[in-house]
C-alpha cells in the first residue's frame, strides 16, 4: 500500500519539478492512509530508510510538505514534514494512540519562502495555536484528512465541511497569513474525504479552492511579497 | 409529544431542495467503494419500498444505468403492489432487472410448509433466502451487492441478522428512514413509494411501524435526540416526549446490539480478530 502510495507521490514531485513549482503540498496522510489500526509497521517510513532519502533528495530541487507515521523508541507519531534543500525543516508530530492522535506544541520555521508554520486539522482548534504569540508568519500550511459528518436534522448541511473553511479562514485572519489548506480526496472505510483544498490570501478571503470530492491538482503563483495569486488549475 | 399526535409521513412536507451535498457524499462513496475493488456493477434487492428506491437511484448515478441490476424476488404472499412498485423504479431508472420467484425455495425447507409456523420465523428464513439469491447474483454478474438498511431499522434492530442486513456496501446506513424520505423525494423516487407505509413485506398487512409499535417520526426524533444531540432519556421525557415510548426504544437499542457488530470470539491469544488485530477493511485495495 504504502510503496503504491509512495511511488504515485514521487510521479506528482517530478512533474512539479517539470512544471517549475517551488514547492508541493500533499494532504494529510496521503502516503501512509488514515485507518492505521493494526498497520502501523506496515506503514511506517524510518528516517533512514531509502524512501526518506529519496524524498530528501528530491527537495534539492522543489520544498515539499508530506506526512508519514513514524516511530521513536516504542512510540508512533503520525507526523507531517517540511523538506527543503535535501534537509528536513521541519517535523511536526502528533503521538498516535489507539483512538487518536495528539499534536505535539510547534513553532514556526524558517524557509525560503519566509516564516512558516504547519498546522494539521487537530492545530486548528488547539489552544496552543489559537493563543500562540502572534509571530510574523508569511504562510500556513495545513495538510489536512477531514472527512464529511456533521449532517443536521433535515439532512440538509454537512457542519465538517463548513468548519474545515472556518477554522482555516480564522486561522489566516488571527495571524494575517496565507493559508494553503491541502486536504484528501477518496473513501477509506466508509470515511469520506471530501477535498475542496484551498488557498486563502491574509485577510482570509479564498484565493483558490478546488471542487470537493474531485481529486485534482493546481498551480498557484504566490507572490509573497505583495501577496497577490494567480491560480492556474491544472 | 405522543405516538398519536405524530401523523403519517406527508409528501408535501417532506423538502426536495437541499441534500445536494448528501447526495454528493453518497455517490462518490458507491463510486469509490465499488470500483475500488476492481467491480463496475451493483446489485440491489428491488422490494418495492423507499429504501431500495433511494439506493437503486443513488447507485444508478454512481456507476451508470448499464451497471446497475435489479433484483425482484416476490413470495407468493406477498403484495402485488409491491413488484409492481419495484418495476416501477427500474422503468424510471432504465436498469436491468431478474425477477426471482422465491416461493419454491422457501417452501422446498419442509419445516415452512408446515402449518402453524410461526411468521416471524418464515419472515426470517426468505430474508436469507433472499440474501443468498442477491449474492448468487452478484457472483454472476460479477457486482457487489448494495445495501438498502438505514440507521432507524439498524438501530431498532429491525433487521434479519445475515438477511435483509447482509451488503457489501451500505450508502443509506448513516441516514434516519425521515431523511430517507426527503432523500427519495430529492432524486425523484414516484411519490407513491414514498408515501405508502413502509413494510418488509413478509406477512399480509406487515408494516414496520405496526411491528415497532412506535412510528417512523417519533422514532426518528427519539433516535436522533439520543445520539446526535446527546440527549440522556430524562431529558427527553422533560422535553415532552412520553416516557413509555423513549424507555422502549431505548430498551430495543440494547436488546438489538448484538445484530450490529461481528459474532463475539473467545479471546484466548494476545492478538485477537477484531480487538488487537483489527485491519481497515480497505486494506485489499
Amino acid at each position: 500500500m504504502v510503496n503504491e502510495n509512495f511511488e504515485r507521490i514521487l510521479g506528482e514531485i517530478d512533474d512539479g519539478i517539470k512544471l517549475g513549482a517551488d514547492l508541493i503540498c500533499f494532504p494529510d496522510t496521503a502516503l501512509s492512509g488514515w485507518e492505521l489500526s493494526s498497520l502501523l509497521k506496515e506503514v511506517l517510513i524510518e528516517k533512514d530508510s531509502e524512501k526518506w532519502e529519496v524524498l530528501k533528495s528530491r527537495s534539492k530541487r522543489i520544498s515539499i510538505v508530506i506526512g508519514f507515521l513514524e516511530r521513536e523508541k516504542d512510540n508512533y507519531f503520525k507526523s507531517v514534514s517540511y523538506l527543503e534543500d535535501g534537509k528536513v525543516l521541519y517535523i511536526h508530530k502528533r503521538l498516535f494512540t489507539d483512538h487518536e492522535s495528539i499534536p505535539e506544541d510547534n513553532k514556526e520555521f524558517h524557509t525560503k519562502f519566509g516564516n512558516v508554520m504547519l498546522l494539521t486539522y487537530a492545530d486548528l482548534t488547539d489552544p496552543r495555536t489559537v493563543f500562540k504569540s502572534k509571530e510574523h508568519i508569511d504562510m500556513i500550511i495545513v495538510p489536512s484528512a477531514v472527512y464529511a459528518e456533521g449532517m443536521d436534522e433535515l439532512g440538509e448541511n454537512i457542519s465538517s465541511v463548513e468548519k474545515f473553511k472556518l477554522l482555516c479562514k480564522a486561522l489566516s485572519i488571527r495571524f494575517h497569513s496565507i493559508v494553503i489548506a491541502v486536504n484528501r480526496v477518496g473513501f477509506e472505510d466508509g470515511y469520506g474525504f471530501f477535498g475542496a483544498s484551498s488557498v486563502m490570501n491574509s485577510e482570509g478571503r479564498v484565493i483558490y479552492s478546488l471542487q470537493k470530492f474531485s481529486q485534482a491538482r493546481a498551480i498557484l503563483h504566490i507572490d509573497l511579497d505583495s501577496r497577490s495569486f494567480k491560480a492556474e488549475p491544472l | 409529544m405522543n405516538f398519536e399526535s405524530c401523523n403519517r409521513v406527508n409528501y408535501q412536507k417532506v423538502g426536495g431542495k437541499g441534500l445536494e451535498s448528501v447526495k454528493e457524499i453518497l455517490i462518490n462513496f458507491i463510486s469509490d467503494e465499488v470500483r475500488k475493488f476492481g467491480f463496475k456493477k451493483g446489485i440491489i434487492g428491488l422490494s418495492g419500498g423507499v429504501d431500495s428506491a433511494v439506493s437503486a437511484y443513488l447507485t444508478v448515478e454512481a456507476l451508470g444505468v448499464e451497471n446497475v441490476v435489479g433484483v425482484m424476488m416476490p413470495y407468493r404472499a406477498s403484495n402485488p403492489t409491491s413488484l409492481e412498485d419495484a418495476k416501477l423504479v427500474a422503468k424510471n431508472l432504465g436498469i436491468k432487472t431478474i425477477l426471482i420467484d422465491i416461493s419454491p425455495m422457501v417452501e422446498a425447507y419442509s419445516e415452512m410448509k408446515e402449518k402453524g409456523v410461526d411468521r416471524i420465523r418464515r419472515g426470517n428464513f426468505m430474508a436469507r433466502i433472499r440474501m443468498a439469491v442477491l449474492y448468487d447474483i452478484s457472483c454472476k454478474e460479477k457486482g457487489l451487492v448494495v445495501g438498502t438498511g438505514n440507521k432507524t431499522e439498524t438501530l431498532l434492530g429491525y433487521t434479519t441478522l445475515y438477511g435483509d442486513s447482509a451488503c457489501a456496501i451500505n450508502p443509506l446506513g448513516d441516514l434516519y428512514k425521515t431523511q430517507v424520505w426527503r432523500l427519495a423525494k430529492s432524486l425523484g423516487v414516484p411519490k407513491r413509494i414514498i408515501e405508502k407505509p413502509p413494510s418488509a413485506d413478509l406477512w399480509a398487512g406487515q408494516t414496520d411501524e405496526g411491528e415497532l409499535g412506535v412510528n417512523y417520526i417519533l422514532a426518528d426524533k427519539v433516535l436522533y435526540s439520543l445520539f446526535e444531540l446527546n440527549l440522556t432519556p430524562e431529558e427527553l421525557i422533560l422535553r415532552g416526549y412520553e416516557a413509555d415510548i423513549v424507555y422502549k426504544i431505548v430498551d430495543t437499542i440494547r436488546k438489538t446490539q448484538y445484530k450490529r457488530v461481528e459474532p463475539i470470539i473467545a479471546k484466548v491469544s494476545t492478538a485477537t480478530v477484531g480487538k488487537e488485530l483489527s485491519f481497515p477493511r480497505d486494506w485489499g485495495t
